[in-house]
């Protein structure tokens, strides 16, 4: 072998290494929940990076000692609830934004970037006061509600970099053949977005399925958190006595169908995230 | 110019403005009116009690909270946790991007694992590593005490020296494949035929990097960077579900939610908030504008 | 069916004017074709009669009727696209259908549905794709789709008929038996029908009557046979007509009442027939057309020579480029199995009657009408 080529090889060595280093990083803290929620008892505190007698203890645990099932369909309601009234509201609203001409567009733009900017803590005290007002607190729909903050104009914004690029003579079409605005949004582009929909109502799923401070400050009662509130104040006899297995359990239960639908959804998801974030 | 706005115009900025009604509605009313609320009881002595019964008391919460050292921590707290972790990403973040950017046998697979950290939740990250960072039964003190790099298991998270570190690593690692997906749509719109040509006249890689690379990425790095600066500075997740109100860690979001909502002080929790806003609104306004200059190049 | 009018009409897009001042009568049942290069403003032109864009002055009417702020379904025009245009997500049916369906919704009896009904088949029908109404345009041929788009537009059965560029995505096959069909259409419907396209072959085959614009003004507007014999101007002589005419400035020399003599500074004076020469003095500059189809090589003695610099054989016939003074090169036609070869001296003679003169504003001189071309009066 030539040095040349042993350089080559060593070069090529070094860089698998270091993807085999990212892959590890990425993975492993997941790997080892995963790990950590199948030891029962003692072998929690032993450890092993391979569980040696796997048990499903923990997770009958976390649904046991509070209403983690609950908590899941508080979670999968605000999220599902919160993704239909953004889309549907944002759908209407990117078509004035992407495909019409009109006087202000560029302002309206601005200022919803920048509510998407704004920090949750700002309108923590006058959204707690609106939601006592409206008689919401403690209620699943007060999240629902102030999700809207950060789910509505990500949505906006994406769907409207989605719009523009749809085709101007399609819509001409549309508009010879007679359709008003509502039958080209609804009729038209509608069945053409689908693609679109499902990338940005997956981020805003995902961005209210983790959502934690409203959720903290707006329920009080254990059978109204959400999963990410549930997980945080899971707590044992003291600080010094955490249940480990089960925090871990239910970590991996609520992570495990995001993770699939990242999976499932790869490419869209890239998509959608350059399409909020470069292009704005 | 008088242009003849015919009826379809006309219909076309009527059915705009119906269509964007909602959106304006719901938008003032989650944030338009709360934010209001907020820098309005930043000057009052109102208590979450009884909002009812404030009083004006004009700027004495600023003047009260520019005296506190504890909320001087948490900007300081913050400042470190966002200029480190955002650094550490920012590198990070370009190195995985260039490795995915690279072909070899498996690169989709890798780039499906490196969206992992990002899409679990928050908390749920900040859980799974207290585990890990746990100093007993830990794996953290486990591989380190085993490669001998350290001689007894460290506290992470009780320390003051290693809390603030902990909970920046945690970040890095949620927040990297984010930044490394930017980077990466960043790289694959540049122009092949830049590399290309410099491939031919053989330029070291590292040459190529520092100087085609790195200048061409420079819009899409800034504008990444900004965006994570602002996502860090609001930070509350984190350091609340791994270390709760400890001063040591206290972010500034922390801060405020502290004095609002477990202290009950409604004016001065506002007022801190309202710090934050302008931190953030000073930030944001930086970041429009570099986005602006960044399209119109 | 509908006469239309358009009165000083303009359109200005931020500071750039795309139509300026344009005033043009359509008659009922016309096919009119709007030509002129890539941005001379004739799409502009057609968008503001489908009223897709308004008009920044003037007005336009249909049938004496200001339509100017008229919606496009208001007006009754249908319009196919240069991309067709069809709806991905509906099948052929569908899309014929849609505009129908539209209109329909406010009263939905059921003689109505089933005279849509009748009306989309009939239209698959007489345009051949009737085994296609199942179909999503996805799966069909680039002129399939076109016939789609095509009979989207018969289906509603408008006033006027818009087609922007509607051929320029087919291949050269496919273009020639559309633009067949096209006409066949137009006879059988005897709708008013304005077609936009940078082609002025399709332009002579299919119009009626051509409108030749340029940078947003109307050029000249006639018959295509009238533009080919009577361009009003240089850029309407240049325009029209395949290869392209080869001009050449000189200088009268002598004239009398029907034709003139010109010293193009090389070769031998060439007599020109024009039918007024009161405008014309001894020593002025003209500049003289000529086409290349009129031009042929001769064993005689012609007025003009040069040495072949280059040959196009098409087959049916031959192309050849002289070089003759220092402008640019002389083409002349010559037979498919003409003998010139490159190198070689050529003599052309130039008919008196084949020359096109123009004045040193580029204002087209008349010409004699020697009975090839009977003048229609245009309105």
């Amino acid at each position: 072998m030539t040095p040349r080529r042993i350089k080559r090889l060593i070069g090529r060595g070094a860089f698998y290494l270091l993807l085999l280093v990212i892959g590890l990083y990425t993975v492993f803290p997941f790997y080892w929940a995963v790990v950590s929620s199948l030891k029962s008892g003692s072998a929690l505190f032993q450890v092993e990076f391979w569980p040696a007698h796997p048990a499903w203890d923990n997770y009958v645990a976390v649904f046991r000692e509070q209403p983690f099932g609950r908590n899941i369909l508080n979670s999968l309601f605000v999220a599902v609830s919160t993704v239909a009234l953004s889309l549907s509201l944002a759908l209407a609203a990117a078509y004035a934004l992407g495909r019409v001409r009109f006087r202000g567009r560029g302002l309206l733009l601005a200022v919803i970037l920048g509510v998407s900017m704004f920090p949750q803590i700002a309108v923590l005290s006058g959204m707690f006061e609106l939601i006592s007002g409206l008689g919401l607190y403690n209620n699943l729909l007060a999240l629902s509600f102030s999700y809207l903050i950060f789910t509505l104009p990500f949505t906006v914004w994406v769907l409207t970099t989605f719009m523009r690029e749809l085709p101007q003579e399609l819509e001409e079409a549309a508009i010879v053949d007679g359709a008003t605005p509502f039958t080209i949004v609804t009729r038209v582009f509608m069945p053409l977005m689908g693609p679109a929909l499902v990338t940005t109502g997956l981020l805003a799923f995902i961005a209210a399925w983790n959502e934690f401070l409203f959720a903290l400050t707006f329920t009080l009662t254990s059978d109204m958190r959400t999963v990410p509130v549930a997980i945080a104040l899971i707590s044992g006899a003291s600080a010094y006595e955490l249940p480990w297995g089960n925090i871990m359990a239910a970590s991996v239960i609520v992570t495990v169908p995001l993770i699939a639908l990242v999976l499932v959804f790869q490419r869209r998801i890239v998509t959608g995230l350059t399409a909020g974030a470069i292009k704005g | 110019m008088s242009t003849h706005a015919s009826r379809l115009t006309r219909q076309r900025v009527r059915s705009a403005w119906l269509f964007l009604a909602p959106v304006l509605v719901v938008l003032a009313l989650v944030a338009g009116w709360p934010l209001l609320k907020t820098i309005g009881y930043g000057f009052t002595d109102a208590s979450l009690i009884d909002p009812a019964s404030a009083k004006f008391i004009g700027l004495d919460n600023f003047s009260y909270l520019l005296l506190d050292s504890h909320w001087w921590a948490a900007v300081w707290n913050t400042t470190v946790f966002a200029v480190v972790s955002v650094a550490l990403e920012t590198v990070l973040g370009l190195v995985i991007a260039l490795a995915l950017n690279a072909q070899f046998p498996g690169r989709g697979g890798l780039r499906a694992a490196i969206l992992i950290p990002w899409a679990i939740p928050t908390v749920v990250s900040a859980q799974m590593w207290s585990w890990m960072f746990n100093d007993v039964f830990g794996v953290i003190n486990h591989m380190l005490l085993a490669l001998h790099l350290i001689s007894h298991p460290i506290a992470w998270l009780a320390s003051p020296d290693t809390a603030l570190l902990s909970i920046i690593l945690v970040d890095v690692w949620k927040t990297t494949p984010f930044m490394a997906l930017l980077l990466l749509a960043g790289l694959q719109m540049l122009p092949q035929e830049c590399f290309e040509s410099a491939r031919v006249d053989g330029v070291h890689p590292l040459k190529v990097f520092f100087r085609i690379t790195l200048p061409l990425l420079k819009p899409a790095l800034t504008v990444a960077i900004i965006f994570r600066l602002l996502d860090a500075l609001r930070m509350f997740d984190l350091v609340y579900v791994m270390s709760g109100n400890s001063r040591d860690t206290m972010s500034m979001s922390v801060y405020a939610r502290q004095q609002l909502i477990d202290f009950g002080d409604l004016g001065f929790g506002s007022a801190a908030a309202t710090m934050i806003f302008a931190i953030i609104a000073l930030f944001t306004a930086v970041y429009l504008t570099v986005a602006r200059v960044g399209r119109e190049r | 069916m509908a006469a239309i009018s358009m009165h000083a009409v303009g359109k200005t897009f931020g500071k750039t004017a795309a139509v300026s001042n344009v005033a043009l009568d359509i008659h009922d049942g016309e096919f009119a074709v709007f030509v002129g290069p890539s941005g001379c403003g004739k799409s502009t032109l057609l968008r503001l009669i489908a009223g897709l864009e308004d008009v920044s002055s003037g007005s336009i009417a249909f049938d004496g009727q200001d339509v100017t702020e008229q919606a496009p379904s208001e007006r009754g025009v249908a319009m196919v696209f240069q991309s067709y245009a069809l709806y991905p997500h509906m099948n052929v049916y569908d899309n014929m259908a849609f505009g129908l369906k539209l209109a329909q919704s406010n009263n939905t009896n059921k003689t109505d549905r089933q005279g849509m009904d009748q009306r989309v088949r009939e239209t698959a029908r007489i345009l051949q794709i009737e085994h296609l109404l199942a179909r999503k345009p996805r799966e069909l041929s680039g002129g399939q789709r076109q016939r789609v788009a095509i009979g989207r537009a018969i289906v509603r059965q408008p006033r006027v008929f818009l087609f922007d560029e509607p051929l320029s995505n087919l291949d050269a096959a496919l273009r020639v038996q559309m633009r067949i069909e096209l006409k066949r259409l137009h006879r059988e419907l005897g709708t008013t029908m304005i077609y936009v396209t940078h082609d002025q072959v399709e332009a002579m085959t299919l119009a009626d009557r051509i409108v030749v614009l340029n940078e947003g003004r109307v050029e000249q507007i006639g018959a295509p046979l009238e533009l080919y014999h009577h361009p009003r101007n240089l850029f309407v002589a240049g325009f029209i007509g395949s290869p392209k005419m080869n001009f050449m400035s000189a200088i009268v020399t002598a004239c009398d009442a029907q034709q003139v003599t010109l010293d193009l500074g090389i070769g031998r004076p060439i007599i020109a027939a024009v039918a007024d020469t009161a405008d014309l003095k001894t020593g002025a500059k003209v500049t003289l057309g000529l086409r290349p189809e009129h031009l042929t090589d001769t064993s005689g003695e012609g007025q003009l020579e040069g040495e072949v610099i280059a040959l196009e054989h098409l087959g049916s016939e031959t192309y050849a480029y002289l070089a003759c003074g220092n402008g640019e090169p002389l083409v002349i036609k010559s037979a498919a199995d003409t003998a010139i070869k490159v190198g070689q001296r050529v003599s052309v003679a130039v008919p008196p009657q084949k020359c096109y003169l123009f004045d040193e504003t580029g204002m087209a001189l008349a010409r004699r009408d020697f009975g090839e071309w009977n003048v229609i009066e245009v309105g």
